[in-house]
Parts: C-alpha cells; structure tokens; sequence
C-alpha cells in the first residue's frame, strides 16, 4: 500500500485540509485515544470521518477497494 | 427549382427566390420573426439567392441555431468596438464557434485581458445604439476599394471566384466583409463576454504572422450567461494542465522543450499502475510483448511509407545530403513490430500472431498545437500489432475493441467516449498508399464489422492513416476539445510494402491482415482526462498516495510508526 506519514508538529485540522488538498483518498488519525483502543480514526475523502476500526479492518476494506479497481 | 421545408411539404419555384420570400409565403408573422434560414443545412442570409432545389428552414428565435447567429453578430460588435478604440487595427476573421465567437486581430500595440472590459463596455455602448445591420452586395473591384484599409479583407477578396457578387454587412460606422447571417439590430447583443486573448497565426499557417485572436461568447439571457461562466470556472479548476502541476503529477521545463513534460514522482506511478495494468490484462488475452528501438534507419520508414507520407512529423537525425545514413526516432511501433513477424517464415497455424508493447513514441508536433499532457511530442502507448488471416478478422476486431472497452470501462471514460468511422478521402490520392479496390475492401469490412457490433459511430472523410481506415473513440477534455484516445485500424497494405506472408493450408503464400490497435491510449493523455475526470481526485488503486497517517500527538508517533510499517 502507498502509504505517508506526516508526523510533523502541525495542528490536526491543518494537516487534514492539507491531505485533502493532495487529494488523498484515505487518512488514519492517530490519537491518544485509538492509541490506548488499538484503532485507528478513518477518514475518507468526500464523506469525511468514517469511525473507528482496528487496522485490521481498515486494511480489509482498502485492499477490497483496491483489488477490484473500484471507481470513486 | 424545389424547396423541401422541415415538414417535408414542398415549394416549387419557376426562377429564383429567398428564404424571405419563402417565410412571406409561409406567414406574415414567420417572416417578422425571422432572423435567418439554413438551407442544406447551412446558416445563411434570408436574402440569400436560391436557385437550385435545397431543403430549406426558416430559423427564429426559438431555434438552437439563433444563439450561433447572435454570436455572429456579437463578433461584429466586438471588431467595431475595437476599431472605435483603436482605430488602426487591421481586422482578419471573426466566426462563431462552438459555445461562443471569436474575432482575430492585427493591433498597433498588443491588445490583453487587461483591456478587455474597456472593449465590453463599448460593445454595450454599440447594442444600446440599437443600430440595425444591412447587407449589400458589391462587384470584385467595388469590394476591394471598400475596404482599402483592410489588407487581410483584400486578401480574403481576392481568394472569392472572380465575377461573384460580394457580401458585406454594415451597422452605424462599421462595415464588414461578410456572408451572413446576422441579426437585424445589434440592440439583441445584450449577454457577451471577453474569455481569453490568445495568438493565432493568420490563416492557420505558422509562416504567417501571428493576430490577436480575442474569445468571447454570447448568449440570449443572462442566466444562460452566468451559467456557462461558472461552467467554465469549474472546468478550469479541473484543468489538468493547471491540477496536474499543483499536485505534482507534471511539470515542464523550458530548457528541455515544449511538449516534453516530465512526469514527476506522483505522475510516474499512475502512469506506472496503469502501465502494469494494460501489461498483464493484454497478456492475459494472448498478446506476446515485444520491445523494440526508438530509432530506425531511414530503409525501414522508406518501405513503410512514412518517409514518403509522414516524414514531417518525424524526428530526423542526420543530414540526408551529407550522411550516408539518416535515422528518425520512431514516430509508431508497426514498422518494427513487422520486422519481429518477419524473423521467420509464418504458417496458417501461427495465426493470429499478437505483438504488443508498452511503446514510447516522438511526433514532431506544431509547436502551436502544444498542450499540457494532451498534446506532447514523446509518449508513451501501449500498442499492438496483430497479424491474422481473413477468416479471423472480424472475431480478433471485436475482441480488440473489447479490449480497450474493458480498459475504459476500469478507468471509468466508458461513457464519456464517442465514436468516429475515419475514412480515406479518395480526392486526395496523394495521401495514401494502396488502390482505390484495396481501400474500398479495408472500408467495406470494416464497416459491416461496425455494423454488425452495432458501434454509433461517425464518418470522418480524409481522417485514415495513410495504409488503412480506422476506428477512433474520441474523448473531450474539459475544455471540450476533441481528441483521439483510443484507435483500432484495419490494414492490408503494408503486409505488401513488408512483404509479409504466411504459408495457408493448400501450401500457397498469403498476406495476412495487419490489427493496429491501443488499448488505453496514450498514457500522458489518459492521465490527464483522469486528472480532469475525478479533479484530481483518483481511484484508490491509482492513487499515488492511498493512506495518510497524521498523528494527533508526538506520544502516538511511535504507534503511528508501527501503523505505517503494516501498512506498506
């Protein structure tokens, strides 16, 4: 999976506008929070924040979308 | 003489008469509405001179082809307001287009954007002065000391047939050389506006000098307007000329030439994916990949034809005068992929033999002609050469046009394509190669091939490759010009220029049926329609980037790391 991790010391919003605006399909927030739950914090781009989901569950449903090549 | 009317109800006439007479004819209160008539499909004059049987409508507000007058009209407008405010510009030529007008210009000093509103505001100045338009007729020399100061009109005038009555239209001070039609007032010339000002050489040719074109559109009510402004507001956002840098896919450089972008990281791995894709879906299908030179000695292109037919649009290198050797970067794979079927003697049983290659090309553009990804000078196509016999013809056409239905209907431009029939212009002999009973043979099959799979195609006349008749699937971009994306040809000459064969059955030597085809189009160009298509905004298994992982906090950095080790 292509993958990036922007760890720098920005406000949240700021690098969720910025993701956005690279048009990025998927962002994991990470928190104090999904850190303790061991989830991750989904968004996806036009529908905004999807949930909470373990990895697991992220990477299930990527590599679904993925494989069969859909369409946005 | 016989006037069909869109009824199908039919005039006669003993001598000549005018769609204005017609309209009279008609009603009294078609003939006041009338702004002009279209005759054999033609916009024209309402004192245009009918002489021969012709299939005649009267065009009134209400019809679609009003706007395309108004837009004439508004070009006048605008070449007046023009000469008002600068008095000694020279004027060459100003249509309708598509969804607007333009009006090409020879100006003392340059014209810009930045001057477009003073020239708009005198364009309301000449509507609100209502002033009417009338047409006139004036003999060749009459019409030359009309517009004494215009030398690109002279011009236009000489080019007329000599003895022929020439048009103009005058309104207030202005007077333009003109075949019609137009409005009777300019006081309908209410909704215009000024959309670009960009170069455009005097009649098309770059050895020319280069006028001020000035784009601008018109429409009957505001609404409709302010629509199509916004319509291209959001056309221009999605433009991937200008997406595609702001996110980094593309860039070009001066020092390297127009035409030659540089995919960056991001460009490259779509372009890459897509690449992969096309690679393993056509091997699937039976296709066997081979790789071949850039560049050739001139010998290949010579047999080819593309010395003699496309030599313009190759890169050569060398001098033919001095070397004894000239060689040109490849402008198409055929030529080298006929060398691979020619390794060794072919059988009936080695049919249909399938080449394909993810090939990169050089075509030595205009530089006029240059634009963002669409229009490049390198790049790079998965193409295919298919070698058959005639039994197989039709079964391995549809199942290349299956092929690049597959590839669009992934990418998601299934719906936004259209079909066009390219066909050789039998007036224009020079062009290609083969027999007029060749070509009729390659057409003949091709179209009942069409038929038969029920494609909604359109004839284009003049528009085959130089050895065959082609299938185009056409995409428009944003900005709604046209382009091939994706072509499928069927050729029987150059298995003669190459004398290919194959041994048959019955032991005889045979040509086979050559297939060119592409599956996706050119990859530069198919990245930018998906730039344009989803703003930017790709498929998750295009994306360049698919997950981005933000921490909240530098104490989740360590989790994040571990998120991103499982992720890649």
């Amino acid at each position: 999976m292509r993958a990036e991790y922007d760890d720098r010391n920005e406000k949240i919003g700021y690098k969720i506008r910025e993701a956005q605006m690279e048009k990025v399909p998927y962002m994991l927030v990470v928190g104090d929070r999904e850190a303790e739950e061991g989830k991750v914090s989904v968004r996806f781009r036009k529908e905004g924040d999807i949930g909470t989901m373990t990895l697991e569950d992220f990477i299930t449903r990527i590599t679904e979308e993925i494989v069969s090549k859909r369409l946005p | 003489m016989k006037i069909t009317l869109p009824d199908q109800s039919v005039k006669e006439y003993a001598g000549s008469a005018t769609p204005r007479q017609v309209a009279r004819e008609i009603s009294e209160g078609l003939a006041n509405a009338a702004v002009a008539a279209k005759v054999n499909g033609r916009l024209v004059d309402l004192d245009h001179t009918l002489t021969e049987d012709a299939s005649l409508a009267i065009i009134t507000k209400r019809d679609e082809e009003y706007v395309s007058v108004l837009r004439h009209t508004a070009s006048h407008v605008m070449a007046q307001a023009v000469l008002r405010l600068y008095p000694n510009t020279k004027l060459a030529i100003g249509p309708f287009i598509e969804n607007g007008f333009y009006y090409d210009f020879d100006f003392e000093s340059p014209v810009t954007m930045a001057d477009a509103a003073k020239i708009e505001a005198e364009m309301a100045k000449i509507a609100a002065e209502k002033l009417p338009l009338t047409r006139f007729l004036l003999p060749r020399d009459k019409a030359l000391e009309e517009m004494r100061d215009q030398p690109y009109k002279q011009e236009l005038i000489r080019d007329l047939p000599e003895g022929e009555e020439i048009s103009f239209y005058t309104q207030g001070e202005f007077t333009d050389l003109c075949a019609g039609p137009h409005l009777a007032s300019t006081a309908e010339v209410k909704h215009f506006k000024i959309l670009s000002v960009t170069g455009a050489y005097w009649r098309g040719n770059e050895k020319n000098k280069m006028l001020t074109r000035l784009y601008a559109t018109a429409f009957t009510k505001k609404q409709e307007l302010d629509d199509y402004l916004l319509q291209l507001e959001e056309a221009k956002k999605r433009d991937h000329n200008k997406l595609g840098r702001e996110l980094e896919l593309f860039t070009t450089s001066d020092v390297i030439g127009q035409g030659l972008p540089i995919l960056l990281p991001k460009g490259a791995r779509v372009v890459q994916l897509l690449q992969r894709f096309v690679e393993d879906e056509e091997q699937k299908r039976g296709w066997l990949l081979t790789k071949t030179p850039f560049m050739a000695k001139s010998d290949l292109y010579k047999i080819s034809g593309h010395w003699d037919h496309y030599k313009d649009g190759m890169f050569v290198l060398g001098d033919e005068e001095k070397d004894d050797e000239v060689y040109a970067l490849r402008p198409m794979t055929c030529p080298f992929q006929y060398q691979a079927y020619l390794n060794r003697p072919r059988s009936y049983r080695d049919l249909p033999l399938r080449y394909n290659e993810t090939s990169t090309l050089f075509r030595n553009e205009a530089s006029g002609e240059m634009h963002g990804l669409i229009r490049v000078r390198q790049f790079t196509i998965s193409e295919g050469h298919l070698m058959c016999r005639p039994d197989q013809l039709e079964d391995e056409f549809r199942r290349c046009l299956d092929l690049c239905m597959f590839m669009l209907k992934t990418i998601g431009l299934q719906d936004d394509v259209s079909y066009r029939f390219s066909q050789w212009d039998p007036n224009d002999r020079a062009k290609y190669i083969g027999t007029e009973e060749q070509w009729d043979e390659a057409q003949g099959m091709m179209k009942r091939i069409l038929d038969h799979l029920e494609i909604p195609y359109k004839i284009g006349i003049g528009e085959a490759a130089f050895y065959g008749p082609k299938l185009d699937i056409q995409i428009k971009n944003v900005h709604g010009k046209e382009d091939t994306l994706i072509t499928i040809q069927i050729d029987q000459m150059l298995a003669e220029q190459f004398n290919m064969e194959y041994t048959d059955k019955d032991g005889t030597k045979k040509r086979p049926y050559i297939i060119h085809r592409t599956s996706i189009g050119c990859y530069e160009r198919t990245l930018a329609l998906l730039i344009e298509k989803y703003a930017g905004a790709f498929p998750t298994w295009l994306a360049p980037v698919q997950v981005k992982v933000l921490n909240i906090t530098d104490r989740t950095d360590k989790t994040c790391s571990e998120i991103m080790e499982k992720l890649q």
